[in-house]
């Protein structure tokens, strides 16, 4: 399967939520496919962890010259994705498609993704116990679906495809609002950022000056120091659990870290 | 691609956990779907109705449950929103009117007890036979709204002998928006005024350069198609735009489009800028002018009417139709325009009739006048907005025009002022030379199915004829949407008593200006009923409840009113049945006919039905459609295929023409108008001068009150979140909605962040808000200050407040615990002549709740 990417279009969004109401809904309905509820009862649960897609919103400048950014929060579905690397069970692979899934079933909530992820993309759901992140859709892609967010927008601000594909059709819509608006607009994560997280799989057209008011990193990166504390304990834990010795450590870790996310708490803005 | 079957994908994960080995992780994939996990599913048409717009779209049915919406890609403009991708969440509503009721406590309590259908229909059956035995139905109102059973319920009332069915548009377009076109371009009399649908244009969004939002961004009162579908073109078009609002909306744009802060209600005046720049720079299309409006009537100086008129009969594709034929001037003298080859379009006359000289001069010449004192210098005083901006907007204008517009708005009521500002933004259009052009503002056009059937006409006349006679102040009234007057009625009497109201879907108390006195009207009626598949404020004071289905769980007529360039053909099919006790409203009006008409009446109009069902319907739609061309007949399809999900287009025109104004022109100086004012004028009417012709400023209430507002003074206004409804209740307790609704701070008012920091207030306090009039009507609210707010303005959004007095907190589950409804404690006022209601148009000021 060729490799799909993303674009989201800043210029023509509408705001409109449409792509992130339809993510949550696609949720919920992969929840009634594998049988654990039926839409009618679990659209009457709010389930955050289901909204993949996040708006972060945040004002910019002083009245009167002031304008509110809704930046959209979401895994970029990383080439060299850091959670994939770091999680200690494999519990995260890469589809044939590009897309970056943690299997839930084998997900133990060690939340060692949320540290390697430079983009504080996964969640940990206190009531499950487990890390979410955008699938990508795969199971939709994977057969001729596009994905939820992309099917939803009625403006074309987001668009789906070959990466060739999408990224001339990004960089043409990018030329054309640079020649009408007079202001630059750049095609964030055309190209490679760093080797980090290699090539994004989810691409943005936005005005140059723009790229921190819609948190977009180009330089996404978590130094070792902030993970490798938490790759040797996994690896230390993998070991005895290999072992069968004492599964008894491996549990006090999990509680211990899963009480440490709970401190953190919901750190997003509004 | 590794195909896994869940068994074997189970395993897997647990041996990943167990049994791998730190150096080479077992993966862990997950489950592959395949197409048969997909393909169980069933598609079922849909016409949403999560807001009024009827938008095309596909049902997913997987178990019998709809587990998601899509939208009907049959369409160039299909799209849905994130309201009807969230559907299910008001479908699957643990809060929907699960069986009928019947009230056991006060009026307003939300008490009731379970009650059978044939109990609550048999009641309210009773109840309009007792009326009819005295002969007095006229006293029971129905008041539908889109989720009703269109073709079925207003002829039911109207076969049964009441003349009052009422619409809702009082409070959103009524008459305002209607006026404030049709009086221009025209539109067929609906009791002596020009009535053309507020539907009827379009910006041209896809190919404007530029283009200017006030009144309405349509990102947030987002009618997806086609309105946001064309403006999401219109952006990646690269159209510029510049949004004139007090509060700045991120779904006009965030990185480009020009915010200018406005003080509300102040829109009068920042339009009479731009016309005086157009005028004063030549800024208008003068050719344009000259070929398609009535710029160049001499207008007599003293009354505003034009000099010297006739009647001239016309042939226009085959029909004869009355011309009104006006004096102009031309290089060979003054002569009728249907003889004159090229007339003046400025320019001050005398003339000699009968003997008399009469002062005259161009209808353009009066306009040019008359604005010449809205200087942008003036203008910034009255609006904060810097005089450069004005000159500057206007020059923009100019340099795209034609491709350029004014938007032209949306739930128009909402200041004194607001027909004024309609006619405004429809002149400026028509000047600039982009009304009915590529770029600026076009016609939609739109397809006629048949009637199902002719009802006899009622032997009472309405509440809004009456209205429309005797009280000059209602002079522009719509005659279909009164329900505010109707709330006049009530209180008053005149000019009859009302008895029984059937509310089919209308939220009166939630959506009106001034819940408490119309409240007060309600508590005077002998019963109230309400259809609705959602509570809401209205329902609380309901005597007898029945339960509505959505539109997802009933079959409905042929629609072709949408909001589109095209003319469009689709229909709602049933995607499940009817849930919990709730019944279609078809059923229940068939019901309801059957229980109260005599048997031969119900045969006459409503056995077909009882026996053919929705077919009887469809096929009687469907027998003849007018309004197309021949090409386009030609591409209709069988009505099989519409029921099968088909939804069918027709072609796009552009084309500048006046549809029925006296003149056949468009009318840029109104004869409507002109007319009304000197009449009015003749009877000494103290607001003779909003129905002036020309480009006259006509102020707000608020600022006939209060030039300027105290520290702590705000005026309420209002827009739409694009998750949020404005019509109903479908939004307001889903569960679907909540986490974004969280995140965009759907339930707080937003004021501006100087103006807050000066009166103490931090963000995420608790306000009182009060109307200054009504000091003791109060509405908390948490605040959020904002550097996107005008510092004269409250911001909330449209519908999210907590009901009134809070109530409906105890009866859905997510609706907001506190929250700023302005009806609730707003004026019970009326705009002048329309009788809209001027639903931001009062002061209120806050406090610090502690």
């Amino acid at each position: 399967m060729k490799q799909q990417i993303k674009c989201y279009d800043t210029q023509a969004c509408i705001r409109c939520f449409a792509c992130m109401i339809n993510c949550s809904v696609e949720n919920r309905v992969r929840l009634q496919r594998e049988g654990v509820m039926n839409v009618e009862q679990s659209v009457q649960a709010t389930m955050p962890h289901f909204n993949y897609l996040t708006p972060i919103r945040k004002e910019i400048g002083v009245y009167p010259n002031a304008r509110q950014v809704t930046a959209f929060h979401h895994c970029n579905h990383c080439e060299n994705a850091p959670c994939q690397g770091i999680c200690p069970t494999g519990a995260i692979t890469t589809r044939s498609g590009g897309e970056v899934v943690i299997n839930a079933k084998a997900c133990i909530g060690c939340q060692s993704c949320g540290d390697a992820c430079p983009f504080d993309v996964p969640v940990y759901s206190k009531e499950n116990g487990k890390a979410y992140k955008c699938t990508g859709c795969y199971d939709r892609v994977e057969n001729g679906l596009k994905q939820s967010c992309v099917e939803a927008c009625p403006t074309l601000a987001m668009f789906s495809g070959n990466a060739e594909n999408v990224i001339e059709e990004a960089k043409k819509r990018a030329a054309l609002y640079t020649e009408k608006t007079g202001k630059k607009y750049i095609v964030y994560g055309a190209d490679k950022l760093n080797d980090y997280v290699g090539h994004l799989k989810w691409i943005t057209i936005v005005e140059e000056t723009e790229l921190e008011a819609y948190k977009l990193d180009t330089k996404p990166e978590r130094t070792l120091m902030q993970w490798r504390d938490t790759a040797k304990v996994a690896g230390a834990v993998m070991t005895v659990a290999v072992a069968l010795g004492t599964t008894a450590h491996f549990i006090y870790w999990l509680d211990k870290r899963k009480k440490k996310i709970a401190e953190k708490g919901n750190s997003h803005e509004n | 691609m590794s195909k896994t079957s869940r068994r074997d994908f189970l395993k897997g994960a647990v041996g990943s956990v167990l049994g791998g080995s730190i150096l080479t992780k077992t993966k862990a994939e997950a489950a592959t779907v395949t197409q048969v996990d997909f393909g169980v599913e069933k598609k079922v048409p849909l016409l949403c109705r999560m807001c009024a717009q009827f938008c095309p779209m596909i049902a997913t049915v997987r178990d019998g449950r709809i587990v998601r919406m899509e939208a009907n890609m049959d369409t160039p403009y299909g799209g849905i929103c994130g309201r009807g991708r969230a559907a299910m969440g008001a479908l699957y509503d643990p809060d929907r009117i699960k069986t009928p009721l019947i009230r056991v406590g006060e009026r307003g309590e939300g008490k009731f007890r379970k009650a059978s259908w044939d109990e609550v229909l048999d009641l309210v059956a009773g109840k309009l036979k007792a009326i009819e035995a005295e002969n007095d139905q006229k006293s029971v109102a129905f008041l539908p709204r889109f989720n009703s059973a269109q073709e079925l319920d207003s002829n039911f009332f109207k076969v049964y002998g009441t003349p009052n069915i009422i619409g809702y548009g009082d409070v959103c377009f009524g008459n305002g928006l209607t006026v404030g076109l049709s009086a221009v371009v025209g539109g067929k009399l609906a009791s002596g005024v020009p009535d053309q649908s507020t539907g009827s244009v379009s910006p041209d969004y896809e190919n404007a350069k530029y283009g200017i939002l006030l009144q309405r961004n349509p990102g947030g009162a987002l009618v997806c198609h086609a309105w946001g579908n064309m403006f999401g073109r219109g952006k990646r078009n690269g159209m510029q735009v510049t949004v004139v609002d007090p509060r700045k909306p991120s779904e006009a744009g965030e990185t480009d489009a020009n915010w200018v802060p406005i003080r509300p209600g102040t829109d009068g005046p920042f339009l009479l800028g731009l016309m005086h720049e157009i005028f004063k720079n030549n800024y208008f299309d003068s050719a344009y002018l000259a070929k398609h409006t009535n710029s160049d009537m001499l207008i007599d100086v003293k009354t505003g009417l034009p000099v010297q008129t006739r009647q001239l009969e016309k042939e226009v594709k085959g029909k004869k139709e009355e011309i009104l034929d006006y004096l102009v001037s031309t290089e060979q003298g003054f002569m009728f325009k249907s003889e004159a080859q090229t007339s003046a379009l400025f320019g001050s006359f005398t003339l000699d009739i009968e003997g008399k000289s009469v002062a005259c001069k161009t209808a353009l010449e009066m306009m040019k006048e008359e604005v010449k004192f809205f200087t942008p210098e003036w203008v910034q005083e009255e609006t904060s907005i810097p005089a450069q901006n004005i000159i500057d907007i206007s020059k923009k204008l100019n340099d795209t025009k034609p491709a350029c517009f004014i938007e032209r708005g949306y739930r128009s009521e909402r200041y004194a002022s607001s027909l004024r500002e309609k006619l405004l933004i429809t002149q400026i259009n028509v000047l600039l030379g982009a009304f009915g052009v590529k770029g600026g503002v076009f016609y939609n056009r739109s397809v006629k199915t048949t009637g199902y059937m002719h009802a006899p006409k009622t032997k009472d006349t309405s509440i809004s004829q009456w209205y429309l006679k005797n009280d000059i102040n209602s002079n522009f009234m719509s005659d279909k949407h009164y329900r505010r007057t109707w709330i006049k009625t009530l209180l008053s009497e005149k000019p009859y008593k009302q008895r029984v109201a059937i509310f089919s879907g209308q939220n009166i108390v939630g959506g009106s200006a001034g819940s408490r006195e119309i409240i007060q009207g309600l508590q005077k009626l002998e019963m109230i009923v309400a259809i609705s598949p959602f509570l809401n404020e209205t329902i609380m004071y309901a005597d007898i409840v029945m339960p509505d289905c959505t539109f997802m769980e009933r079959d409905e007529a042929i629609n072709t009113s949408y909001k589109t360039p095209i003319p469009t053909i689709g229909v709602n099919r049933k995607a499940i049945e009817p849930l919990y006790e709730s019944k279609d409203g078809y059923w229940i009006i068939l019901q309801l006919a059957k229980r109260t008409l005599k048997p031969e009446l119900f045969e006459q109009y409503f056995g077909e039905f009882e026996r053919e069902g929705m077919m009887s319907i469809w096929k009687k739609q469907y027998s003849k459609l007018s309004g197309l061309n021949e090409a386009e007949m030609a591409t209709i399809p069988p009505l099989e295929s519409i029921l099968n999900g088909r939804v069918w287009v027709g072609e796009k025109h552009y084309g500048i023409k006046a549809k029925g104004t006296p003149t056949g022109k468009i009318e840029l100086y109104s004869t409507f108008l002109a007319n009304k004012k000197a009449e009015f004028t003749e009877k000494g009417f103290d607001k003779a001068d909003y129905a002036s012709p020309l480009p006259v400023y006509n102020k707000p209430f608020w600022i006939q009150q209060k030039a300027k507002l105290s520290n702590n003074e705000f005026i309420p206004i209002t827009g739409f979140h694009p998750l949020g409804t404005f019509t109903g209740q479908q939004t307001k307790n889903n569960t679907l909605l909540q986490t974004i609704n969280e995140a965009t701070n759907t339930d707080a008012v937003f004021i501006n962040r100087e103006k807050g920091k000066a009166l103490k207030l931090k963000t995420n306090d608790i306000v009182e808000i009060i109307n200054i009039d009504k000091p003791e009507m109060m509405n908390k609210a948490r605040v959020v200050l904002s550097d996107t707010v005008h510092p004269d303005a409250l911001f909330c959004y449209y519908g999210t407040g907590a009901g009134f007095y809070n109530t409906m907190t105890h009866f859905l589950r997510n609706v907001n615990k506190i929250g700023f409804n302005p009806n609730h404690i707003a004026n019970f006022t009326f705009n002048p002549l329309t009788t809209g209601q001027p639903a931001q148009d009062f002061i209120v000021s806050i406090r610090k709740s502690v």
